[in-house]
């Protein structure tokens, strides 16, 4: 192992090629935001900016006299933006920042991740389309759309809760003593 | 690095959640079936527990958590003061999210002394949160070295 150090900091590259970079041995690279984290993140900005455009067409769309229909859009756009957006950041930042389970976790953990992902933007997709659905003769599927979105979305809570709750805990180690990093 | 009232916090937003979401379900699925339902009453409960119970209560135990500590004193402000406004804020939760149902039950007076306890638990424990939390606003950790060399990837 390659290790350079100056005082309180230490660049080591270890003989899997890997490098860390610590701060009075607190490796911090152990929170590179992973996979799973960017892209709960980066799908919580798609519905932000998702939610805010469709809120405002159902704003506007009534007032200024453009197709009443669309004023349907608000109640889902509110949807995108409390769950698809605050409720998918708060997760995500969760998984990449919470202390890691006492005992390690099995791949079978990050897949549970995965699939609450899927679950909850396919909920969102389909409760867009089961509210905006009716409005444009689509009131024969639309029911089937509400009742899957409520579904995929409990499931997906439920998951992130099973997810979250062993990592609920006093981070151990170097993080633990007062004088660690904060 | 997560003390107890934080963790209670944070432990307690996540049960809300997933029965927040739950209960958002059975009122969604309630409107799928497109006839009025007394289990759209649920939509005050759904809302209350996901605003207040998860929203505000995770927020609140992470800031606990990571904002910075305190140079004297408790490092993170007066732990019973946390602990207050966490039983404070569950309270004022449990209280909104069962007056609709006492409203549904035809009990008015009591649903109107829940929702009354609610929205004064709730505000009574942003109060405390807030001046715990006053003092932690404040410049971080000036040991902290922030001219690191930053690891890029592909």
């Amino acid at each position: 192992m390659a290790r350079a150090s100056t005082g309180r900091t230490a660049i080591s590259r270890w003989p899997s090629g890997r490098l860390t970079l610590a701060y009075r041995h607190v490796d911090l690279t152990q929170f590179d935001m992973k996979p799973q984290t960017r892209a709960f993140v980066r799908t919580a900005f798609v519905n932000l900016m998702l939610g805010t455009l469709l809120f405002a067409i159902g704003l506007v769309a009534d007032a200024l006299g453009f197709d009443a229909r669309l004023s349907v859009l608000r109640y889902p756009a509110i949807h995108l933006i409390v769950v698809g957006w605050l409720t998918q950041l708060i997760i995500g930042v969760a998984i990449w920042l919470y202390p890691l389970p006492e005992r390690p976790g099995s791949p079978g953990m990050n897949r549970l991740g995965w699939v609450g992902f899927g679950l909850l933007n396919s909920g969102l997709i389909l409760r867009l389309a089961g509210e905006v659905g009716p409005a444009y003769g689509g009131g024969a599927w639309a029911g089937w759309a509400l009742a899957g979105s409520a579904t995929a979305q409990a499931m997906a809570a439920w998951l992130f809760a099973a997810l979250l709750w062993p990592r609920i805990r006093p981070r151990s180690g170097p993080h633990a003593r007062a004088g660690a990093p904060r | 690095m997560m003390p107890p009232p934080s963790r209670a916090m944070t432990g307690a937003a996540t049960l809300h959640l997933a029965l927040g979401f739950s209960l958002g379900a059975v009122v969604l699925a309630a409107k799928a079936a497109g006839v009025a339902s007394p289990l759209w009453l649920l939509r005050e409960t759904h809302i209350h527990l996901l605003v207040f119970g998860w929203l505000a209560q995770f927020a609140m135990g992470v800031a606990l958590a990571i904002f910075p500590r305190l140079a004297s004193g408790p490092p993170r402000g007066d732990p019973r003061a946390a602990w207050v406004c966490f039983g404070l804020l569950n309270l004022g939760v449990v209280s909104g999210a069962v007056s609709p149902l006492a409203a549904a039950m035809g009990w008015t007076a009591a649903s109107g002394g829940l929702l009354g306890l609610a929205g004064a638990c709730d505000v009574l424990a942003v109060a405390v949160f807030a001046r715990v939390m006053w003092a932690r606003v404040r410049t971080v950790n000036p040991v902290w070295p922030t001219d690191l060399p930053v690891m890029r990837g592909p």
